[in-house]
């Protein structure tokens, strides 16, 4: 009898990285530890013996449209890795921290764009993770709508933002319940304490960008990726 | 199928089942198997209880606790919860009711000591973590009048399950705490739990008290036994299959945990205790047609087709679910 069955997992994650200049003294640990992450969540999957189909990571940079302009976001593909490593490396490594103005940042943005990912849906069962690194606080959703950069199509109020989050009741239209999560490296401050308090699937590490992070938190939060829950 | 309000037990009649609650047991990680169980043979009641701490929600660990997640912490704990309600229990005498209540107050106790003793505080802010959660799946069973006949009362809390194998085959009788319900859907799906034990959040122990008829088996597993096979159908057939070819009890626990070891990627834990067979061998004779059943009418290919294990458990659920 061929009973068993391989809990084959597609594994996608989303980097989002506050880039503004307050994030210079952390900003080359935020980049080891984006390098190190998705290194972590397989072997810990892979000790498990719940073995990887397909492992994507993509990068989300933001600022401040209204201090940064056309230097407020930067999204990249996915990369398939092992295959593509270099390049998630090389995407990682043009990361420099300046400009972003007032304290808040645009971080709902960048949380648009990371929910509205191409998630991999194929195959048995799937995780869609973005993980936020930052210092600050952010502006509300459409703060700097009337900036010519702005993006077209994004969400136009928190409640919307939420709702493409989804929950149980409710599926997100652009990300599967039962796969996502969202990782918060990030100071108790607007909007993450909403988030944390009202959305699913939540991890909140209350820091400046992960900072003083120990190694069994770490660990309590790369499980609680990869297990049911 | 009959049900009553009361599982109480009798002064005068005995529980003889055919032998001893075997348990078949395995970690993933030596010394760190976040399931646990609890057996009890008495005269006039049995319990077989299995547990599965949760390691997604469960898995911060605790430095003054030997570092030990609060997953390995919550299944000990939710058992020796269960221990003393059993012996209260039965140390109440013959007239004194089965409570769930008074389950859940005794689990809740121990969770609870856990909970004080923590020194060390979470650094995460999370929906997804609990303090101390476990999953559970017991069976109390009694003796009933009908002597053909037994009451169990089925407990359970979260994705661990309560089973009756019988002539008809294996019945699930728990329902799973899921967002999704169907067993077949959940061996793909990654279903959130919506009830599970722990000390940090409510929750609740659901129960149903059924008569059993003998001869049956009566099982209780978490799902590091039956959650990584194609189908429900193939977990049936593994407990069968491996009892056809065991020359002893013993024999079929040892081939049943190298079975779980070589499919399972996660700790396991089954508990099984069988009534009115006899002997092994009536038991083993009485499985036999079952297991022709199985090959012949619910075969699954080796390609795993999903539509073929779909047709064939729309099949099979409507006796697998009859308990439900």
């Amino acid at each position: 009898m061929n009973a068993h069955m391989m809990m084959r997992y597609n594994v996608d994650l989303v980097f989002c990285i506050d880039a503004t200049g307050s994030m210079k003294p952390v900003i080359e640990t935020v980049k080891d530890n984006a390098l190190n992450f998705y290194r972590d969540v397989r072997a810990a999957m892979e000790e498990k013996q719940k073995s990887i189909n397909t492992m994507r990571v993509r990068v989300v940079m933001y600022r401040d449209y209204y201090a940064d302009h056309e230097n407020a976001m930067m999204t990249t593909r996915f990369f398939t890795l092992p295959e593509e490593e270099r390049n998630f490396e090389a995407a990682v490594d043009s990361i420099t921290a300046f400009g972003g103005g007032d304290e808040p940042e645009d971080a709902l943005e960048a949380l648009g764009y990371a929910i509205r990912s191409d998630w991999n849906t194929e195959g048995i069962k799937n995780r869609s993770i973005i993980v936020v690194w930052t210092d600050a606080s952010t502006h509300p959703i459409g703060y700097a709508i009337d900036e010519p950069n702005y993006p077209r199509g994004m969400a136009r109020s928190f409640s919307e933002l939420t709702e493409w989050w989804g929950d149980e009741q409710m599926e997100s239209p652009y990300i599967r319940n039962n796969a996502k999560r969202l990782i918060l490296f990030a100071p108790e401050k607007p909007y993450w304490t909403d988030i944390v308090n009202s959305w699913n699937n939540v991890i909140h590490y209350p820091s400046a960008a992960g900072e003083g992070l120990q190694e069994y938190t770490y660990h309590e939060i790369i499980d609680a990726i990869y297990n049911s829950i | 199928m009959n049900t009553e309000n009361k599982a109480d037990r009798s002064a005068v009649l005995s529980l003889q089942p055919d032998f001893m609650p075997m348990v078949i047991s395995g970690e993933k990680k030596e010394q760190n198997g976040e399931d646990s169980c609890f057996c009890a043979l008495e005269k006039q009641a049995a319990l077989i209880g299995v547990y599965d701490g949760s390691g997604g929600s469960g898995a911060r660990t605790y430095p003054e606790f030997g570092g030990k997640t609060g997953a390995y912490i919550a299944s000990r704990a939710a058992a020796e919860g269960t221990f003393a309600w059993f012996r209260r229990w039965m140390e109440a005498g013959p007239d004194a009711p089965l409570s769930t209540d008074d389950l859940m107050q005794e689990i809740s106790n121990v969770l609870g000591i856990w909970h004080e003793a923590t020194e060390s505080q979470s650094m995460l802010k999370s929906s997804l973590t609990r303090e101390f959660p476990t999953t559970f799946a017991g069976e109390v069973v009694l003796p009933d009048e009908e002597e053909q006949k037994l009451k169990v009362c089925f407990l359970w809390s979260g994705d661990s399950r309560c089973y009756v194998m019988d002539k008809s085959g294996l019945h699930q009788v728990s329902v799973d705490d899921l967002a999704v319900t169907d067993a077949l859907q959940n061996l793909t799906e990654d279903a959130p739990m919506r009830n599970v034990i722990s000390a940090s959040h409510p929750y609740k122990i659901n129960e149903r008290r059924l008569k059993i008829r003998k001869p049956c088996v009566l099982f209780t597993a978490t799902d590091g036994c039956f959650g990584y096979l194609k189908s429900p159908m193939e977990f049936e057939r593994l407990l069968i299959e491996t009892l056809a070819g065991a020359k002893c009890a013993d024999g079929w626990r040892t081939a049943l945990g190298e079975a779980f070891r070589g499919t399972a990627g996660d700790d396991f834990t089954l508990c099984a205790l069988p009534f009115g067979f006899g002997s092994f061998e009536n038991l083993q004779a009485f499985f036999a047609e079952r297991l022709q059943v199985l090959k012949e009418k619910y075969f699954i290919p080796e390609s795993g087709d999903p539509e073929v294990i779909r047709s064939r458990w729309e099949l099979y659920r409507k006796e697998y679910e009859r308990y439900q």
